[in-house]
Formats: C-alpha cells, structure tokens, sequence
C-alpha cells in the first residue's frame, strides 16, 4: 500500500521537472528522470526521490491505495523516458527526428503526469487495471 | 524559448482534449441501466423484495468473491432478498445491454427492475449492506 497523495505528488513534480527541462533545453534532466523513476521502480519506495520530498513537505497523508498500479504507471513513463534520452542524445539537435522522438515521449510523460496529478486520472494504472481484469477473466 | 513555450501548450491543450474524449466515452459506455427487465433474469420478485444480480464467468476468481460477499449480506435478510447470477460469457447480448463492461458486475435492484446500486467490482460487504438497508 502507498499514500494516495505521494504518486499524486510524484507526478506533479515529474510534469514541473519535464516542462521546465524542456523550456531551457536540458536534455540531461531526461536521462536523469529515467533514472529516478527507474530506480523507484525497481526498488520500492525506499528508492523514491520524491517520497522523500513528500515526507519532508508539511503535506496531510492521504488515504492508503495499492501500490501496483502506480509502480506500473512508473514503468511506462521509465521506458518512455529512455525512448526520449535515446532519440535526445541519438540524433543531431533541432532536427524532426530529435523533436519528434526525443522531446516526444519526454513531453508525453510530462502531459500525462500532468493530466495524473491535476485530475487523478493515472493512465498507466488504468492499463494496469485493464491488464489485471483481463488476466482474471 | 517562445517556440518552445508554443510548443509546450499545444501538448497541454492535446492531452486536456483526449482526457475529455475519453470522459466522453466512458460515460457514454459505463453509465448504469435505471432499469433491469426482471422477467429476462427469470425474476419473480413479490413487492417489498429486491435482488442481486450478479453477472459472472465461470472462470473469474473475483466473482467467487463477490458471490460470497452477496450471500453474506442476502443472509441477514430472510429470504426478502434474491440471488441472480448469469454467466457474460453465455449471455453476452444481456451483458451489453446493461452495460456490463467488466465482471464482476453486480447490480441490486428492487421488485420492479429499479437499480438501487451497482458495483464493477467486488462489492464491500458493508456498502452492499447499506445500500440494501436503504432500500
């Protein structure tokens, strides 16, 4: 079980990070986020930069809720981000192709962690729901 | 950097668009029946009683569990209180046209096909409860 509030937050911070990465063209934020959520996935909680953060803000708990899906949502937004480090880093600046598959998947991450944050609609843990329905039917 | 803010905005304003198409959706496709036909449930509730209609699939670990929570909380009732459950995957058209998108899906409903609740997933034993002590 994980606070309801903490992936809310996790997600808040991750669209802040992203847009302003994006807005002042550091792309080494990209990588660097993969990082941080790639070891939250891998490691828990205890491996969470932001939890950390969250535990250190004066922010109310909020209610417990499973832990899995928004562990799941991190994965997709993990492996989106490592899409955008590679199309980053792979090819020459300003072109389409460093537009299109580098900011593309960083920018999707920051909209829908966006969307995840403001409106409580996760998109990965909604996948994560219709994966769990579908292997249990 | 205003190319970039434009840019940024335009991705905003495309996600806040597909998350309100997909509101639209869901509502258009989840909402709750207001009525089940009883008599197509093989129904024959007396005035006063109601119903737990309990749409399931034989291999769906879930619907054992909510079928469980159904019975304890039918058990309390003396007999005012009746148990449906039908197989979505042999009455697929009913599934449809009640808008049973996920199973478990069960639905309490009154005599006369009301729906008083629905839930698309386990019930919890204390809000089938209350739901059916508001009846």
């Amino acid at each position: 079980m994980v606070d309801s509030r903490l992936p809310r937050f996790s997600q808040a911070m991750q669209a802040i990070v992203l847009a302003v990465a994006f807005l002042v063209d550091a792309r080494f934020v990209v990588p660097a986020l993969a990082l941080v959520l790639g070891a939250s996935v891998l490691g828990g909680p205890r491996f969470n930069l932001w939890a950390y953060l969250y535990r250190a803000l004066p922010i109310p708990a909020g209610e417990p809720e499973p832990a899995a899906p928004p562990r799941f949502a991190q994965m997709i937004g993990t492996v989106f981000l490592v899409l955008g480090t590679i199309g980053l880093y792979l090819f020459e600046t300003e072109t389409t192709m460093w537009w299109v598959l580098g900011w593309g998947p960083a920018l999707a991450v920051a909209a829908l962690s966006a969307i995840a944050a403001i409106t409580s609609f996760c998109l990965g843990c909604e996948i994560y729901l219709l994966l769990h329905r579908t292997r249990q039917t | 950097m205003g190319d970039r803010l434009a840019i940024l905005g335009i991705v905003c304003a495309v996600a806040l668009s597909l998350y309100g198409l997909l509101l639209l959706y869901r509502r258009r496709w989840t909402e709750a029946p207001e009525r089940l036909a009883v008599d197509r449930l093989g129904l024959e509730l007396m005035e006063g009683c109601c119903a737990f209609v309990l749409f399931s699939s034989p291999s769906c670990r879930p619907c054992k569990a909510a079928l469980a929570v159904v019975r304890s909380v039918v058990s309390k009732t003396r007999g005012v209180t009746e148990i449906v459950q039908i197989d979505a995957t042999e009455q697929p058209d009913l599934a449809h046209e009640y808008g049973v998108r996920t199973i478990p899906t069960v639905f309490l409903i009154t005599a006369s096909g009301h729906v008083v609740h629905r839930w698309r997933s386990v019930p919890e034993h204390a809000e089938a409860e209350a739901a059916l002590m508001s009846i």
